[in-house]
């Protein structure tokens, strides 16, 4: 009798356990997708006193900000993480950076299942034209807790929004690069320069030539740059070009000579075709 | 008093750098195994500044100074710098009071290091080094080549180009490889890494001096080649262009936080401090063994004390004496201190002129070079020596298994215990010799305490006459044994000279 009372009793006291936190997991669940319960990132650099995960963020956002003073060792151009990912990673359509619930993701790029610290790797070796740094590097860690932290209250795999560049319309013609030519002086030569290599600043960046970013980088895909030009430049006065301009000015920047894709490098040209003359020969 | 002026004044002595020996030395091996040193330093440089929670300039600043100034005060060609074990310490230390990166964990850091400076000084100050001096050569041989097999068991993942694997085990490493290797294993790193590795070995057979150039200039020419070819394919880890700034020059900052957190880490101070202290020593007296006459353990206590002291204030942080680097330094035929003066100067020259070179350095040349090392200080010699000896015997292998299976600090503790209790073992032991007509001279030697009177008190009652005791030869006597011999004397059962 006494055994059936304590066992109704325990499980009574194991369901109200269930109950309850379930009831506590919902509440933590509902104040943790409220972005603004974690501190702003001027905060953040105002304060000394921070543990390890917002020191790692304040690091990243120095990376992204001043890429050539914290990333050093792997940083091969003089581009900076912002010059792309515009105020910081923080602007929609811009490549914004809150995207850390997106991965891991296929990538038809690498063939592979990319995980965050892939993606950061893969920026420095093509956007970076730099040295692909290793995957427990602290740069890498730095710049995965900051893309973390921008990404808080974001729904895992579900693209945020203005994830990347927008997709331009079809124009139904192709873009050209002497009507880029002619849209380029007339708007972008005055920040950027007739050469294109911007100003030592950093505040205008390389768009071509040995500072700017390589072959490889997804800035070379003429959509992508068309897209990026039309939502975001002239720089402060986005949306102003028409979708063909802004194609014909991402076909005449990326015409210009830049450093080449490491993936295709001289070396790997004559391997594969002392590969392709040696399987012939079979 | 007067003890104390005559111990102050010796301290001193210490503090005017002695110049090397003058005999056998030859300028062009000295810069040799400087060099070398300076490419070696580079890389473990930055990884122990990352293990600290420091960036890697800080982790050159002590390269360059922490190297330079322990060189410059020793008496040895010990190597000093940047250390794993207390690098590591130092991050654990700090972790709790700031986040790694922030700048207030760089002035943790620097404070903490001229703390543990400052507890070496006084160490020195209290010729501390004297308690040191109990390593048995057992124990200081045990634990080199317990850091050899730990040195190329670390190396591993680097050769292969494996992802850190975090173990608990010493061997649990090779089972994961063997098991997973097809997974883990990055097959262009480890191409790079086992042939540099080779090629050191068997130069080493011929040209002991060359092994570790050839094999990096064997792996850097092929990381180079590789990563020209496909850098996304090969997925080789490089060093990358190295920063170097003046902007850590300086006195780091001081704020009313820092006091309450400085009084926290005063026992990480001390136990950095010891196992910084202790790793140096243990070194010093391995030198001693190999032939270095001059070798004064309070001039490597002093020595490491002002590095450590000095460092935060040239951008470094706190480092000690280095096994493998000592090691390398000696097998490149390096017989005085210029060696890791010059190693200092190097560093700072490859990374002003060399930078976009070293930027294609990759870690498995590096890990084949510290694999490299590492065998180097396994000594097949020293082990069949040590065999001969029961005691030592014990000590060698308790000692370097606790090294394999607890780390470096257990190991050197154990080693430290051991060698002090078979000294007291040894030096307590009583030893009766009879002699004259039916044996009733009878010289005691040794010790004379509470523990062994028993066995002189058999004696005296089993005897038939009286006993003549020698005890002129005893060592030490205590307040027990003398009560004992006093009762004896008075009953009439001995004499005993005074």
């Amino acid at each position: 009798m006494k055994v059936s009372f304590s066992a109704t009793r325990r499980l009574m006291l194991t369901c109200s356990g269930i109950i309850s936190l379930i009831i506590a997991s919902s509440l933590i669940a509902a104040t943790s997708s409220d972005n603004s319960a974690q501190p702003a990132i001027a905060d953040l650099l105002a304060n000394d006193h921070l543990d390890d995960y917002y020191s790692n963020v304040v690091l990243g956002y120095r990376i992204i900000t001043e890429t050539e003073l914290y990333a050093t060792r792997y940083v091969g151009n003089q581009l900076r993480c912002r010059n792309c990912h515009l105020d910081a990673g923080r602007t929609p359509d811009a490549i914004p950076l809150n995207v850390a619930g997106m991965f891991p993701k296929w990538r038809a790029k690498n063939g592979l299942k990319n995980g965050i610290e892939l993606r950061i790797r893969e920026c420095f070796l093509y956007s970076l034209d730099g040295l692909m740094p290793p995957e427990n590097a602290p740069e890498v860690m730095a710049v995965a807790a900051y893309m973390h932290y921008l990404s808080q209250g974001q729904v895992i795999g579900k693209p945020p929004p203005g994830m990347g560049v927008p997709t331009l319309p079809n124009t139904g013609q192709d873009p050209n690069p002497v009507t880029g030519k002619a849209v380029y002086d007339a708007k972008c030569a005055a920040c950027h320069g007739i050469d294109g290599a911007g100003d030592a600043t950093h505040s205008y960046p390389p768009l071509w030539g040995s500072g700017s970013y390589n072959s490889g980088a997804g800035m070379r895909n003429i959509d992508k740059a068309a897209g990026f030009i039309w939502a975001n430049m002239p720089f402060g006065s986005g949306r102003t070009l028409t979708p063909q301009e802004a194609k014909d000015v991402a076909a005449y920047i990326n015409d210009q000579v830049r450093p080449i894709d490491p993936r295709q490098g001289k070396l790997r040209l004559a391997v594969d075709a002392i590969y392709l003359w040696l399987s012939n020969l079979w | 008093m007067k003890r104390l002026r005559h111990n102050l004044k010796t301290r001193l002595g210490d503090l005017l750098p002695e110049p090397p020996p003058a005999a056998s030395f030859s300028w062009r091996e000295e810069l040799f195994a400087g060099f070398m040193g300076a490419l070696i330093v580079i890389p473990q440089g930055i990884t122990f500044a990352y293990l600290a929670g420091l960036t890697p300039e800080n982790g050159l600043m002590a390269a360059i100074f922490t190297t330079l100034i322990i060189s410059l005060f020793s008496s040895t060609p010990l190597i000093g710098g940047p250390n794993t074990a207390v690098a590591i310490l130092i991050g654990y230390a700090i972790l709790p009071f700031a986040g790694r990166g922030s700048d207030l964990f760089f002035s943790y850091a620097a404070w903490l290091s001229i703390l543990v400076g400052v507890l070496q000084l006084a160490a020195w100050l209290g010729n501390g080094a004297r308690l040191f001096r109990v390593f048995s050569p057992a124990a200081i041989a045990a634990i080199n080549m317990g850091v050899g097999v730990t040195i190329i068991m670390a190396a591993i993942e680097g050769l292969l180009g494996t992802q850190p694997l975090a173990t608990r085990f010493l061997f649990q490493k090779i089972t994961i490889i063997i098991t997973n290797g097809g997974d883990l294993i990055n097959p262009y790193a480890a191409t790079v890494g086992l042939s540099s590795l080779l090629l050191g070995l068997l130069v080493r057979r011929y040209y002991r001096r060359f092994a570790i150039l050839a094999a990096m200039v064997w792996g850097g020419c092929l990381s180079f080649l590789l990563l020209k070819w496909d850098p996304f394919t090969v997925q080789l880890s490089v060093l990358g262009h190295i920063p170097l700034s003046t902007t850590y020059l300086g006195i780091p900052t001081w704020t009313s936080d820092h006091r309450h957190v400085m009084e926290k880490l005063i026992p990480d101070a001390v136990i950095i401090a010891f196992i910084g202290l202790s790793q140096t020593l243990v070194i010093a007296q391995d030198l001693g063994r190999q032939g270095f006459k001059n070798l004064q353990l309070s001039r490597e206590t002093l020595a490491l004390g002002l590095a450590n002291f000095a460092a935060p204030f040239l951008g470094g942080f706190a480092g000690s004496g280095s096994f493998n680097r000592t090691a390398m330094n000696i097998e490149l035929g390096a017989k005085t201190k210029w060696a890791g003066m010059s190693s200092a100067l190097f560093v700072a020259l490859i990374i002003w002129a060399g930078t976009d070179i070293l930027a294609f350095v990759s870690m498995p040349v590096i890990a084949a070079l510290l694999m490299i090392v590492g065998i180097s200080m396994i000594k097949v010699s020293v082990m069949r020596r040590v065999w001969q000896d029961r005691a030592e015997r014990l000590i060698f292998w308790a000692t370097i298994s606790s090294v394999f299976f607890f780390g470096l600090k257990i190991g050197i503790i154990l080693g430290a215990v051991l060698s002090l209790g078979f000294l007291a073992w040894g030096t307590s032991r009583l030893v009766i010799t009879f002699a004259g007509p039916d044996n009733h001279q009878c010289r005691v030697s040794g010790a004379l305490f509470f523990g062994n009177i028993n066995e002189l008190e058999a004696i005296v009652t089993r005897s038939q006459s009286q006993l003549q005791l020698d005890i002129s030869q005893l060592n030490y006597i205590d307040d027990a044994a003398r009560r004992a011999l006093e009762s004896w004397r008075q009953a009439g059962v001995i004499t005993h000279n005074q």
